[in-house]
């Protein structure tokens, strides 16, 4: 399941985890095709984004490393091989290896109060009122000091809305280890940013 | 507004749409290496390995040329006769007969007495830079080294006041 933005409103698509569509697309661009490969990129770059953006916070390094995830993934995609699991895990994989090289080439240590107007400008949020904007960025950097994989599955399981079995892939974790990060990881959020 | 609104609120973040496109374009726009070679036809690929064979034969001759390969090796088209083995062999043995020539200087200088000592040394010396000297004018290059070897035992010959020293090394 994956939600298209039409607007303001929400649309929300029900697909399978591998439709017929996609094996095609996926076939095609295994192959050398670079528009069935421009059409995944279409369906993928946004939510591969968010979960960047998520996690490292500042645009132009989210918009840089999306570009990169998508450059390797088409550079490598002669080496991906259809194992049953959704194309997405693969780019999630890929995604979590940039963000990991990310943080070791730099990594920035904020906390929710070091946020100021620079912080906001950089921000991966735009087109939306400053109050607004200093909600989610104060949940933003709240989830940012979880550790790696409870930001991963926080971002998969409650912004993408991932299946477990789909995050689970995308980890290369089982379900019921998945089931755990998420429960620790949400008690973790709660105490973070005060909710009950 | 509880904890899963406010992650909720995360779907809001999207990408530049002038961003997305440029990106979508430019990753489009290269074609991955395995595709290349899979695309080209024999002929292209011993193309591209001769090319790439005279590339590594230019720059191992580039490396043979710098380190003096052609200067002194058989291939050298002009034979310099500075750096031929011989020429530098000479020189260094003018160097050790100035050397000679001044330690001479120096022990006369000190000890006048202890001069008679040191004949058996120069007359050593003065054999050497005889047979030396014979050897060096033959060949042009060392015209100036053996100068500097004469004008050095000039000098030699002018600051020195022992007579004994200076007919030692004249004959």
């Amino acid at each position: 399941m994956f939600f298209i933005r039409m607007g303001n409103q929400m649309a929300t698509l029900t697909l399978d985890i591998m439709d017929g569509d996609e094996i095609i697309l996926v076939q095609s661009a295994v192959a050398g095709d670079a528009l069935a490969f421009g059409r995944l990129y279409d369906r993928y770059q946004p939510m591969i984004y968010r979960f960047i953006a998520v996690k490292v916070g500042r645009r132009e390094d989210a918009e840089d490393l999306t570009h990169q995830v998508f450059m390797s993934a088409w550079q490598g995609i002669a080496r991906y091989r259809d194992l049953g699991h959704p194309f997405s895990s693969w780019l999630y994989r890929i995604a979590r290896n940039q963000v990991i090289d990310h943080y070791r080439a730099k990594k920035p240590d904020m906390s929710l109060d070091d946020m100021d107007a620079d912080t906001i400008e950089g921000s991966v949020i735009f087109q939306l009122d400053l109050p607004r904007k200093m909600q989610i960025e104060k949940t933003l950097a709240a989830v940012r000091t979880l550790s790696q994989d409870y930001q991963d599955v926080v971002i998969m399981r409650f912004v993408e809305d991932l299946s477990l079995k789909e995050t689970a892939q995308a980890m290369k974790r089982s379900e019921g280890a998945i089931k755990l990060l998420q429960h620790r990881a949400i008690k973790e959020l709660q105490k973070i940013l005060g909710d009950k | 507004m509880n904890l899963f609104d406010r992650i909720k609120q995360l779907k809001l973040i999207e990408p530049d749409r002038a961003y997305s496109e440029r990106s979508r374009r430019e990753i489009l726009a290269t074609e991955p290496s395995v595709f290349l070679f899979k695309r080209m036809s024999p002929w292209q690929i011993f193309v591209r390995v001769i090319e790439t064979g005279v590339a590594a034969g230019l720059v191992a001759l580039f490396i043979f040329i710098m380190t003096g390969g052609v200067a002194t090796g058989p291939l050298a088209p002009v034979p310099f006769a500075a750096v031929s083995p011989e020429a530098l062999h000479a020189e260094a043995q003018a160097i050790d007969m100035q050397i000679k020539l001044a330690n001479l200087v120096y022990d006369a200088s000190r000890a006048p007495g202890a001069i008679s000592q040191s004949t058996a040394i120069s007359n050593f010396s003065a054999s050497q830079a005889a047979l030396f000297a014979g050897a060096m004018t033959s060949t042009p290059a060392m015209a100036s080294a053996t100068s500097t070897a004469t004008s050095s035992s000039a000098s030699a010959t002018s600051s020195l006041s022992v007579d004994e020293a200076l007919q030692a090394l004249s004959q």
